[in-house]
C-alpha cells in the first residue's frame, strides 16, 4: 500500500510537471493533485497497521503510515489555499502542485527509508522542491532573495549532515539503521561523537532551531503565504520524526548528550524565537519567529527520551501543522482579498471579515496553547512528558516561554477585535470578501483545530496505536 | 447534573455564536443563567449535610490516556460558589440587557461555563484549564465593551492571570508527578492521600508555586495592582463577575489545594500569608481612602476585603477558614450588588467621580437607599453577610497564638473599611444634588427591571447576615477536610 501510494504521488506529480494541457487548467491540475493526495492519504491511513518492504530499502509501518499521511495532508491543505488564487503563481501553475506534492513525496520517502542513504535522498528531494517554491515570485526581490538564502543555507546544512551520516557510517560500516544500531556498541567513541555533532548541527539546521535559525523569517517573509505554511510545518515533520529515529540508533549511555544538546536547542530556540517575535510588524515574520519557538517546544519531547515523549511528539506535530497551516491559509486569503500582511492593516479585521477574523483567532490561540483547542492537549503533553522525565527545570521555561508566546498571539489577537479599523478612507472597503474555497478550507480546519482540542483522546488514540503503546 | 451546569452555558454560547442573532442570545443567554441559577440552588438545597464530603460525583472520560478525565462533585465548599456563579451571571446579564450587541452575552455564557468548571471539577488539570479559560471572555469584556482605558486594562488582567497559570501549570504537574508514584494523577480525591507523602522541599515549592497564582487572582498586595485598572475599565456586568466570582477562584484555590494538600507548607508559610493579607487589609484600605473614583473606589476595597479572605486563610484555624469562606459568598454578594447599583447610577448621571455626585439618596431614594444599605454591608455592618466573615476570620487569627499580632494589626482594617465606606455615603449620598446635576441629567428613580436585578443580591446579603445557620453548617462541611488535614 505504501508503494502504490508512493506511485501514485509520483506519477501525479510528474504528470503536472510534465503535461503541458494543464498549465493552462489550474482546476484540473489542482484536482489531480488534490485527487492523488486525497487517495495517498486514504491508502497510508487504510494500511495503517500494514507492515511491510520494498526493495530492502521501504519499510512501512504504523509510525512511517501515520507520518505519511500527516505529509500528504499538510500537501493537500496547502494546494487548497493555492487553489483561491491560482493565478498568483505566474509562473506555471501546476507546477506549484507539482512541487508541493515532490516536498510531501520527499517526506514520505524520509519516513519510510529504512537506511540512512535513502532518507538522504527523500530530504533533498523535500528540500529542493521547497528551495524552487520558495523564490516562486520570480519578477519579486524579496522572494529570490528568500530562496537564495534558504537554498545556501539549506544546502550547506544538507552537507553538514551528510558528513554526519558519513562519519556514522565510517565508524559503523552500516548503512540500514539495523546494522548500525547492532554495530554501534562497539565502536570508537570518537567517531560517534563527532558524528552526532554533526548530525545535531544539520537536524537543527533544517528544523531552524536556535542559534540555526537565521534563514526562517527571511525565507517565510519573501516565500508566497502558503509556500511558508507548507515550509514551516512540512519537512520538519519529518526531520523530526527520522531525528528521533536517529536518536534510538544511538546506544543508551550517549543519550544523555542528545538530551543535554536539544534541550540547549529547545531552551535557545523557544527564547529567542519568542523574544524575536515579540516586536515583528509583519505576520508572516511573526509566524516565523513563533514556529522556530513552537519547533524548540516541540523537541522537548525527543529530550524526554521516554515513549511518552515521542507520542508527545507526534501530537504536537499533528496539532501544530493543522494551526499553523491555518493561520498561514488564513494570512493568504485575506491578502487575496487585498489586505496586507501587517498587524496594522488587521486593525478592526472582527468587523471587516469576521468569519476569517474568528479563524484566525482560533488558530493563533491553538498555536499559544489555549485550553480546549488543539494546542492545548499537544503543550500538555509536552511538559508532562518533560516532567515526567524529571526536567522540571526545562518544563518551567517552556511554560514560561508559553507565556511569553502570549504576548505576540494576542497582539495579532487584540488588533483584530479590539481595534478600530485604521482608516475608512474612500478606497479602503469595509467589508472584505472571502473566495469561496478559501472559506471551506479555513472553516474545516478550524472545525478540526476545535474538535482535537474538544476530543484529544481521539488523536492520542491513534498515536498510542502508532507506537505500539506508551 | 453538575455537568449541566458546564454543558447547559457552554452550548449556549455555542449556539448564540452560530446563530449571531442579537434577540436569540440574549433570550437564551437569560434562560439558561435563569435555570442553571434554579438548577444549582437545587443542588445545594439538596445536599446531604449529614454525610458530608463530595456528593453529585460524576466521572466522564476525557484524556483517559493521561489520566485526566472530567471528575465533577460539589461539597459544601463549591455549592455557594456554584450557586454565586449562576447568580450572579444572570444579574451580569440583565445589567447589560439594553446592549445592542449579542457577543457579550454569549461571553457572559462562557464565563459561567468555565467557572462551574473552577468550582465544579476534581480534577487538576480540568480545574486549570477552566481557570484558564475563564480569562478569555472577560478579557473580551472588558476589552471590547469596557471604558476608555479599556485596552491597557485588558491586557493587564490578562498578562497578570498568564503569570499565575505558569506557576500554576508547573505546580499541578509536578504535584501530579510527585505524588503519584509510577502513575501520575490528578484527581483530587487520590491526591488528598498521596500529596502527605511529597518531601518537603518540593511541597513547599508546589505550595508556592500555586500560592502565586491564586494571590494574584485574590489579589493580594503586591500582586492586585491589575485589579482596579479591571474594575474601572470594565462594563457592569463585567465588574459584577470579576468581583462576584473570577476573585473567589483565588480564594477557593487556597483552601481546596494549597491548605487541604499541603498543610505543612502552609505552616511554614504562614507568616508569609499574615503579612501579605494585613498588607492587603491596610493599604488596601488606605489607598481606596485616596480614590477620586467610585468604582476605583470599591475596587481598592476588595482588596481590603481579600486581605480578611487571606488573613482567615493564613490562620489555619477552623474559624479563620470558615471566616474566609463566609466572607468570600458574602463579599461576592454585597461588592456584586455594589457593583450593579454603580452602574444604574453612572447610566444615568454619565460620571463616576465622587466630587461630582452628591445627594444621590435625595435624587433618587429607592437607588440611594439601596446603595445605602450595599456600602453598610461592605463597611461589615452586623445583620448583614459582610460581618460574620470578617468577625470569624479576625478571631479565627487570634486564636492561632503564630497569627495573633497579625490579627490584632489586621482587625485595624475593619475601621480603615468602615472610615472609607461611611465616608462614601455622605459624599455620595448625603446632601443636596448639584444644581448643574439636576438640570444635566434625568435623575429618575430605579426601575422595576433594575430592582428585579437588584433584590436577590440584597435579599441574600440580609438573610446571610441574619441567618447564618442557612450558610455556615455547609462551610463547615467543606472545610472539614482542609481541617482534617490540619489535624483538627
Amino acid at each position: 500500500m505504501l508503494f502504490g501510494s508512493l506511485i501514485l504521488v509520483l506519477v501525479a506529480s510528474l504528470l503536472l510537471l510534465l503535461a503541458k494541457p494543464f498549465a493552462e487548467r489550474p482546476t484540473l491540475a489542482a484536482a489531480i493533485a488534490l485527487g492523488a493526495a486525497a487517495i495517498a492519504m486514504m491508502l497510508f491511513a487504510s494500511s495503517f497497521s500494514q507492515e511491510a518492504t520494498l526493495l530492502g530499502m521501504l519499510s512501512s509501518g504504523h509510525l512511517s503510515s501515520l507520518g505519511s499521511a500527516l505529509m500528504v495532508m499538510i500537501a493537500a491543505l496547502t494546494i487548497l489555499g493555492m487553489m483561491a488564487n491560482p493565478y498568483k503563481y505566474q509562473s506555471g501553475l501546476s507546477e506549484v502542485y507539482a512541487f508541493v506534492l515532490y516536498t510531501a513525496l520527499g517526506g514520505v520517502l524520509m519516513l519510510s527509508a529504512n537506511n540512512v542513504l535513502l532518507f538522504y535522498v527523500g530530504l533533498e528531494l523535500s528540500s529542493y522542491s521547497t528551495y524552487i517554491l520558495v523564490s516562486y515570485y520570480r519578477q519579486h526581490k524579496l522572494s529570490i532573495e528568500a530562496g537564495a538564502k534558504y537554498f545556501v543555507l539549506g544546502a550547506l546544512s544538507s552537507a553538514i549532515l551528510l558528513y554526519g551520516i558519513s562519519l556514522l557510517f565510517a565508524a559503523t560500516g552500516g548503512i540500514y539503521y539495523s546494522d548500525i544500531s547492532t554495530a554501534i556498541q562497539n565502536t570508537s567513541p570518537v567517531l560517534l561523537y563527532g558524528s552526532m555533532a554533526l548530525l545535531l548541527v544539520g537536524f537543527a539546521f533544517k528544523l531552524a532551531l536556535a542559534p540555526f535559525h537565521a534563514w526562517t523569517p527571511d525565507a517565510y517573509q519573501g516565500a508566497p503565504t502558503l509556500v511558508a505554511a507548507l515550509l514551516s510545518v512540512g519537512p520538519k515533520v519529518a526531520v523530526v520524526i527520522v531525528l528521533g529515529k536517529f536518536m534510538q540508533l544511538f546506544s543508551d549511555d550517549s543519550f544523555l548528550l542528545w538530551q543535554q544538546a536539544l534541550m540547549v536547542l529547545a531552551i535557545l530556540s523557544m527564547t529567542i524565537g519568542n523574544f524575536q517575535a515579540l516586536n515583528q510588524k509583519n505576520l508572516k515574520r511573526l509566524l516565523g519567529y513563533s514556529s522556530i519557538a513552537q519547533l524548540g517546544t516541540l523537541i522537548i519531547g525527543l529530550a524526554s527520551g521516554n515513549m511518552q515523549g515521542f507520542a508527545a511528539v507526534l501530537v504536537y506535530a499533528i496539532a501544530y501543522s493543522i494551526s499553523n497551516i491555518g493561520a498561514f491559509s488564513s494570512i493568504a486569503a485575506l491578502r487575496d482579498s487585498g489586505l496586507k500582511a501587517n498587524i496594522e492593516a488587521y486593525r478592526g479585521l472582527g468587523q471587516r471579515q469576521p468569519f476569517a477574523a474568528l479563524a484566525l483567532t482560533i488558530f493563533l490561540l491553538s498555536l499559544a496553547g489555549m485550553p480546549l483547542l488543539a494546542g492545548f492537549a499537544a503543550k500538555l503533553f509536552v511538559f508532562k512528558s518533560a516532567v515526567d522525565a524529571g526536567l522540571i527545570l526545562l518544563a518551567f521555561i517552556a511554560i514560561a516561554n508559553t507565556v511569553l508566546s502570549y504576548f505576540y498571539y494576542f497582539r495579532v489577537i487584540i488588533a483584530i477585535w479590539l481595534d478600530q479599523p485604521e482608516d475608512r478612507a474612500e478606497d479602503m472597503v469595509l467589508g472584505l470578501k472571502l473566495h469561496p474555497i478559501a472559506l471551506s478550507a479555513l472553516s474545516v480546519m478550524a472545525m478540526v483545530v476545535v474538535v482535537l482540542g474538544l476530543w484529544p483522546n481521539a488523536l492520542l488514540g491513534f498515536v498510542e496505536k502508532a507506537l505500539g503503546g506508551f | 447534573m453538575l455537568s449541566l451546569l458546564i454543558f447547559l452555558p457552554f452550548l449556549a454560547a455555542l449556539a448564540s455564536l452560530i446563530f449571531r442573532q442579537e434577540d436569540v442570545s440574549k433570550w437564551l443567554s437569560l434562560a439558561v443563567a435563569a435555570l442553571t441559577s434554579l438548577l444549582s440552588l437545587g443542588l445545594w438545597l439538596g445536599y446531604d449535610l449529614a454525610q458530608g464530603g463530595f456528593q453529585y460525583v460524576q466521572d466522564i472520560p476525557w484524556l483517559s490516556t493521561l489520566g485526566i478525565n472530567l471528575n465533577l462533585a460539589a461539597d459544601g465548599l463549591s455549592l455557594p460558589f456554584l450557586f454565586l456563579s449562576a447568580l450572579l451571571t444572570l444579574i451580569a446579564i440583565l445589567s447589560e440587557w439594553q446592549r445592542k450587541d449579542g457577543a457579550i452575552f454569549s461571553l457572559f455564557m462562557l464565563l459561567e461555563a468555565a467557572l462551574m468548571g473552577v468550582f465544579a471539577s476534581l480534577d487538576l488539570i480540568i480545574f486549570f484549564i477552566a481557570f484558564e479559560l475563564a480569562l478569555i471572555p472577560m478579557f473580551f469584556i472588558i476589552g471590547v465593551w469596557g471604558y476608555d482605558n479599556r485596552r491597557y486594562a485588558s491586557l493587564k488582567f490578562l498578562l497578570y492571570s498568564l503569570v499565575g497559570s505558569v506557576f500554576l501549570l508547573i505546580g499541578i504537574l509536578s504535584l501530579g508527578f510527585l505524588a503519584g508514584d509510577g502513575g501520575v494523577s490528578f484527581d483530587y480525591r487520590q491526591l488528598l492521600l498521596t500529596a502527605p507523602l511529597i518531601a518537603k522541599t518540593p511541597a513547599l515549592l508546589i505550595c508556592l508555586a500555586l500560592s502565586i497564582a491564586f494571590l494574584i487572582k485574590l489579589p493580594s498586595v503586591p500582586f492586585h495592582t491589575w485589579l482596579p485598572h479591571a474594575h474601572t475599565q470594565a462594563p457592569t456586568g463585567g465588574s459584577i463577575m470579576l468581583a462576584g466570582l473570577l476573585l473567589k477562584m483565588g480564594g477557593y484555590g487556597l483552601i481546596r489545594f494549597n491548605v487541604s494538600l499541603f498543610p505543612e507548607a502552609m505552616q511554614t508559610l504562614q507568616p508569609f500569608f499574615a503579612l501579605l493579607a494585613v498588607l492587603s487589609l491596610l493599604y488596601g484600605g488606605m489607598v481606596a481612602l485616596g480614590q477620586s473614583d467610585l468604582k476605583q473606589l470599591i475596587a481598592y476595597s476588595s482588596v481590603n476585603h481579600m486581605g480578611f479572605v487571606l488573613l482567615g486563610i493564613a490562620s489555619l484555624t477552623a474559624f479563620g477558614l470558615h471566616g474566609a469562606v463566609y466572607q468570600m459568598v458574602a463579599h461576592g454578594v454585597i461588592t456584586g450588588l455594589l457593583f450593579l447599583l454603580i452602574g444604574m447610577l453612572s447610566h444615568r448621571t454619565h460620571t463616576r467621580s465622587i466630587a461630582a455626585l452628591k445627594g444621590m439618596y435625595t435624587a433618587m431614594p429607592i437607588l440611594g437607599g439601596l446603595m445605602w444599605l450595599a456600602m453598610l454591608g461592605g463597611a461589615g455592618i452586623p445583620g448583614m453577610a459582610g460581618f460574620i466573615g470578617e468577625f470569624q476570620a479576625i478571631l479565627g487569627a487570634f486564636q492561632n497564638p503564630s497569627t495573633s499580632l497579625w490579627a490584632v494589626l489586621g482587625a485595624f482594617g475593619i475601621l480603615v473599611n468602615a472610615a472609607l465606606m461611611l465616608w462614601t455615603i455622605q459624599r455620595v449620598l448625603q446632601g443636596e444634588p448639584s444644581e448643574q446635576m439636576k438640570a444635566n441629567y434625568d435623575l429618575h428613580d430605579i426601575t422595576s427591571l433594575e430592582l428585579l436585578s437588584a433584590l436577590p443580591l440584597i435579599l441574600l446579603a440580609l438573610i446571610w447576615g441574619f441567618l447564618p445557620q442557612s450558610l455556615s453548617p455547609y462551610i463547615d462541611v467543606g472545610v472539614q477536610s482542609a481541617l482534617s488535614q490540619l489535624g483538627f
